[in-house]
């Protein structure tokens, strides 16, 4: 600090000359201050390589005449246009990013200088993720389940082994007729299906035990099969924008109510507006995998133009593919759940921050909605509104005993509390 | 010949139901769909009654919806400056307040600002999107009503929560942020803690003069 002290008192050029000076002997150290400096001054408006709140920041000390102009720019931008009217590339910069004004710098010009010369250094990171998009599709593809065609396969070579095997024994049959004179078996003029018949009427029993079995496997499946129909359990559509729950809910570990603020406050738990993606992605224009693929179609909708970071064109409603859907004779209102139930959102939702393409779930069917009545305690502890409810209650079920009270107990199984 | 036709069909037919059974794009067989898809227009749905078949309709332009104050400062430098003088929380403090702010902070904004605010939260850190200004940093002595419009407009690279977070759940937040910014300040503008004696005369009077101008805002 003291060799700071000291460069202060020199007149400015010289005092450049020296910074710079020390910057070279000390470059360790400055670079590292100057990193720093603009990680936490800079970082959230500037980009180096790109425009972001702010221009790109490569290159700034050539189209500054003057280097210390830059300084006091930097230091204090609206102190430098009232002091220098006449300085039109500052004034036109403050045109051109629609008269955001920086704020005032609390840095020295030592600091000031440093931060300056971690630009000049700095480099683009080697894109070590080149290969990245592609392996794009692999992802979303590796989820298919190819278990079914396996056992197609499987099944069919084992139809060709059976085939095989039965003219084999066919042939030999022949040759021992042949042969030894043997009297020749009635399932040898056969074909494969005549002779699994015969073969049922030999076994008697057999072909009645399996019959049996059959009926009851086919019965228990056709009775899955119509207790399935209007469940959406597996939905899993392919939507109009490939959206990954998991990059945004799982790795970067924003809140559910984040987007879905109206689960808090209303009955749905809503599709969030545009305007809610733009307040992250007016700063994140490419993503992972996909590139700016995906994110361009949100621009599109809200009628951003990126070039020129402004809302410009006309919008366009973006068409989600529904998921979750309660038929209309069902009511179910989420900030119920959400926050006088204090239900997680994964209870019926499931693990949504590790879903890449979101699926349903919970069945969602009326039995499945009583079983969580029938086993859910109420919050009732630090819930005022429950405080009379408790103890008439614990009137009402002295003598079961009962202390803690479930859904069912306030009513969470009359019919009319959702269907009405 | 035929027998084996037939067997043929049949087996075909039983694995095209396996295949359309399986099938994640098709919400499955559905009895009376009527019930599920209403003829009214519910949540999202699409419409007929619109041109675009949104049926998310925005408000009437210049309508006000009831119990609703319009806010005076607008989305300009000067209304920024205006709301830094003269605005002040509307909400008296309470201590439930600012746990709900905390539980609302937690919601809307950790995931950029960090746990306290450093500008480290998991956004930031996991990816190359900017991080933004600390609160014990550049945003220290950020005064209330600016807050609260950025808040309300978005700065820079943050967007408008207007839409999201309630006018009142927006003022709660102010708190719980004003409490991550100095905490000693915050006891002494709401909790009329008094000043630390171990800290010098100079910070003291400095640190009222703070919560007197915060006050008089």
């Amino acid at each position: 600090m003291s060799v700071f002290t000291f460069t202060k008192k020199i007149p400015k050029i010289s005092h450049l000359i020296a910074v710079a000076i020390m910057f070279f002997s000390l470059s360790n150290v400055y670079a590292q201050d100057g990193e720093n400096l603009f990680k936490a001054n800079c970082a959230s408006c500037h980009k180096i390589d790109k425009k972001l709140v702010g221009p790109a920041l490569q290159g700034v000390r050539d189209r500054w005449e003057e280097e210390a102009n830059l300084i006091l720019w930097i230091k204090n931008s609206q102190d430098y246009l009232k002091n220098n009217s006449d300085d039109s590339y500052a004034s036109g910069l403050y045109e051109q990013y629609n008269k955001s004004i920086m704020p005032a710098q609390a840095l020295s010009d030592d600091e000031v200088v440093a931060v300056l010369d971690y630009i000049d250094a700095w480099q683009p990171a080697t894109p070590v993720a080149a290969a990245a998009p592609a392996g794009a599709a692999g992802p979303v593809d590796a989820g298919e389940d190819y278990t079914f065609y396996w056992l197609l396969a499987f099944a069919l070579v084992l139809i060709i082994v059976i085939r095989v095997l039965i003219d084999v024994r066919k042939s030999v049959r022949s040759v021992m007729v042949e042969v030894k004179g043997e009297e020749a078996a009635p399932e040898d003029s056969m074909g494969m299906v005549e002779q699994l018949f015969y073969w049922f009427k030999q076994n008697k029993k057999f072909t009645a035990f399996a019959t049996i079995i059959v009926i009851v496997a086919l019965a228990f499946q056709g009775w899955n099969a119509l207790l399935s129909i209007g469940v959406y359990q597996g939905y899993e559509p392919e939507q109009p924008i490939k959206f990954s729950h998991k990059i945004h809910a799982g790795d970067n570990a924003i809140s559910c109510v984040y987007c879905h603020h109206s689960a808090e406050k209303g009955k749905h738990s809503g599709i969030p507006s545009v305007n809610v993606c733009m307040n992250c992605h007016t700063g994140i224009s490419s993503g992972k995998v996909y590139g700016t693929e995906e994110i361009s179609k949100i621009y599109e909708a809200a009628g951003w133009n990126p070039e020129t970071s402004s809302y410009e064109n006309p919008q366009k409603p973006i068409k989600w593919v529904r998921i979750h859907n309660l038929p209309d004779f069902a009511y179910f209102n989420h900030s119920q759940h959400v926050v006088v139930g204090q239900v997680e959102c994964q209870t019926c939702h499931g693990p949504v921050q590790e879903m890449d393409v979101l699926y349903q779930y919970s069945e969602l069917t009326m039995g499945w909605c009583i079983n969580c009545h029938r086993e859910t305690n109420v919050k009732m502890k630090d819930n005022g509104y429950y405080d009379q409810l408790q103890k008439d209650l614990k009137e009402v079920y002295k003598e079961e005993g009962i202390e803690e009270f479930k859904v069912e107990h306030i009513g969470g199984l009359e019919c009319a509390k959702c269907h009405y | 010949m035929n027998k084996k036709l037939k067997h043929s069909i049949f087996t075909l037919g039983a694995s095209l139901l396996f295949f359309t059974s399986c099938n994640e794009q098709s919400p499955g067989i559905e009895y009376m769909p009527d019930m599920y898809r209403s003829r009214a227009v519910e949540a999202y749905s699409e419409t007929i009654l619109t041109a675009d078949g949104k049926s998310a309709l925005d408000p009437v332009s210049n309508s006000i919806p009831r119990g609703h104050n319009l806010y005076p400062y607008p989305n300009t430098n000067e209304g920024y400056e205006m709301a830094g003088n003269n605005l002040k929380n509307p909400i008296p403090f309470t201590e439930e307040d600012l746990k709900e702010g905390k539980r609302l902070y937690g919601n809307f904004c950790v995931h950029c600002h960090g746990k306290t605010g450093q500008g480290d939260g998991s956004v930031p850190t996991n990816s190359d999107y900017p991080p933004p200004p600390s609160y014990t940093g550049p945003l220290k002595d950020l005064p209330t009503g600016k807050i609260f419009h950025t808040l309300m407009y978005g700065k820079n690279l943050m967007g408008s929560h207007a839409s999201q977070i309630s006018k009142e759940d927006r003022w709660r937040l102010v708190y719980y942020v004003q409490s991550l910014q100095d905490p000693e300040r915050f006891d002494t503008m709401y909790r009329g803690a008094e000043p630390k004696l171990e800290s010098e005369n100079i910070e003291n009077t400095a640190t009222e003069d703070v919560a007197m101008n915060q006050n008089q805002n």
